[in-house]
């Protein structure tokens, strides 16, 4: 059978879409100059982790599944992984049902249905397969706005599997829930009234979406000259306007007309994309400098997990198998982190 | 990011970035007068960028070809032509008149992919504001006018600009990554009929149509 032919009987049925499910890659990049938004996972952190754990370079499709997961059947043999927010996750097949906690690759058979619920905290979770999602390439990416829709099937190779969870110090990020938002002064910064507004926390509004989140709080003044062009924009540029801040997202438009008073450092733009309605920011300003630093921190950071879990995922044994566990090691849910205390060997701080 | 004092010069600088494909420069965006550049940190240093950026010289009025032009037909049977004449104290004729006489410039490309702003709106066709509320869909093609400015809607959208009339051409393809106008561009309005627009239906700007002539004509 031809990949072709493949691909046009395997993959996913959305059996329900969830709240807002959409296929991400990595966007679209070099058309910010034709007034195309780059797109892509918004948090692309954890993107990566689920493509990593699904055997795949950064650059694969998955879906990005908002806040509500939906269900979906497998229309073939398929190995796919869950990275992200935690969501509850089910695979139900004929033999029964088993719990799938992220962040894990697993295999689906054909017939199994993956149910993936509400998220009790945190907005985004990834669900990767091997190989990627293979929607239509459009100007590059298969980014796409367009939320699923019920009966559609999204097209994947059969792969399979086995259950593989790695061991959480292979995953290791410096802690940073609760911690606030660092940003950097935007180029309309001076048209501020008030210049300390980012000591007042915000609360994230239910208008939020990949375009942008808009948030709460006491009003910002902001001094807006009359016939002011539009300026270009940003993913995590953070706007002023009708005096609430509105945090930009992956899909915002490249060109805007509010005063841009903020950016969010690009390290802690994946955190942005895990705010949820009545989440409550904080924001801390830093230099310029220091925000470069976070940056080059973080993607070592990520580059360090990846590579760890390349060499896991690729070389059998360092992630953490239930199948190969011992016998005697008591029941548990696939995927539990049974090895949470386990003492890791070769862990970077990097 | 960068401020200029000129559109243009802003254009023509972001114009030679984008030309030099600097390793890790990913995009130089011109809007109105700013240009902000896009870089990867994985492929070079944002911070030794600025001064690397900044000796490039904004080739205003320099090299051998100078700004494109693109040339629009348009059909102008809009919506909102009588309207728009009325409210401007001018014939719907002397409004498409000096709709295709003006030289327009791109002055930013936003607010949807390929969508482009057009500057050098003739005085007398200035001044109407957007329409309240806006229309929920804009057919695409429509050629519309508000404030200082022109525009070309390149997929069916919402809009409150007034409708004049419709190009046949496809002006901007997401799915085949068609983007010909950038800013900085030039664009000129021909006005053509209904024989001549179901002739030229869905032939991309710059395409050779079915006669053998080209758009641009002439």
């Amino acid at each position: 059978m031809t990949e072709r032919d493949e691909l046009a009987t395997s993959g996913l049925t959305v059996l329900h879409p969830g709240a807002w499910t959409t296929v991400q890659d990595l966007g679209r990049l070099g058309l910010r100059s034709r007034g195309v938004p780059p797109g892509g996972a918004f948090d692309s952190q954890s993107h990566e982790l689920a493509n990593a754990l699904a055997g795949n370079p950064p650059g694969a499709a998955t879906l990005e599944l908002v806040l509500l997961g939906g269900k979906f059947r497998a229309d073939g043999p398929l190995a796919v992984a869950l990275a992200g927010a935690p969501m509850p996750a089910r695979v139900l097949s004929g033999s029964g049902s088993r719990t799938v906690l992220p962040p894990i690759g697993f295999g689906l058979l054909p017939g199994d249905v993956l149910e993936l619920g509400g998220l009790p905290s945190g907005a985004r979770t990834y669900l990767a397969v091997r190989g990627g999602w293979r929607t239509p390439i459009v100007s590059g990416s298969r980014s796409s706005e367009r939320p699923l829709r019920e009966g559609e099937r999204i097209p994947a190779l059969p792969s399979s599997s086995p259950i593989r969870r790695p061991r959480p110090c292979l995953l290791a990020i410096p802690g940073q829930e609760g911690l606030p938002i660092r940003i950097i002064e935007g180029p309309d910064a001076e048209l501020l009234v008030d210049r300390d507004w980012h000591q007042n926390p915000f609360v994230v509004s239910s208008e939020s979406d990949r375009m942008g989140l808009r948030l709460d709080g006491p009003p910002i003044q902001v001094r807006t000259p009359p016939d002011r062009p539009s300026i270009p924009v940003l993913p995590g540029g953070i706007q002023v306007s009708g005096g609430r801040p509105i945090l930009l997202g992956v899909a915002a438009g490249t060109m805007g007309g509010y005063p841009l008073v903020a950016v969010v450092a690009s390290a802690d733009l994946p955190r942005l994309a895990q705010a949820r309605p009545r989440d409550v920011l904080r924001f801390a300003p830093i230099s310029l400098a220091e925000a470069r630093r976070l940056d080059r921190e973080s993607r070592r950071a990520r580059r360090g997990i990846l590579l760890r879990l390349e060499a896991a995922v690729g070389g059998a044994g360092t992630l953490a198998d239930p199948e190969r566990r011992p016998p005697g090691s008591g029941p548990s849910a696939e995927g539990e982190p049974s090895d949470r205390n386990r003492p890791c060997r070769g862990r970077e701080d990097g | 990011m960068a401020r200029f004092d000129r559109e243009d010069e802003a254009a023509a600088w972001a114009e030679a970035i984008r030309s030099r494909r600097l390793p890790g420069v990913l995009d130089a965006v011109a809007c109105f007068e700013t240009v902000a550049v896009f870089a990867d940190p994985d492929a070079v240093d944002p911070g030794a960028l600025p001064e690397r950026l900044l000796a490039i010289a904004s080739p205003i009025g320099q090299g051998p070809i100078g700004p494109r032009t693109h040339r629009v037909p348009v059909l102008y049977d809009g919506k909102d032509l009588d309207e728009a004449s009325r409210a401007l104290g001018i014939e719907p004729g002397d409004l498409v008149r000096l709709h295709c006489e003006a030289v327009f410039v791109v002055r930013a490309i936003g607010f949807l992919p390929g969508f482009p702003y057009l500057g050098g709106l003739p005085e007398a066709l200035t001044g109407l504001p957007r329409r309240q509320p806006p229309r929920t869909r804009v057919p695409a093609g429509s050629v519309a006018i508000a404030g200082s400015q022109s525009c070309i809607y390149p997929a069916e959208s919402p809009g409150g600009w007034h409708l004049l009339g419709r190009t046949p051409l496809v002006i901007a393809d997401l799915s085949s990554g068609f983007f010909p106008m950038v800013a900085g561009d030039l664009v000129r309005f021909e006005p053509i009929g209904p024989d001549r627009f179901d002739a030229l239906r869905g032939l991309r700007l710059g395409e050779p149509d079915r006669g053998g002539d080209l758009i641009p004509l002439r």
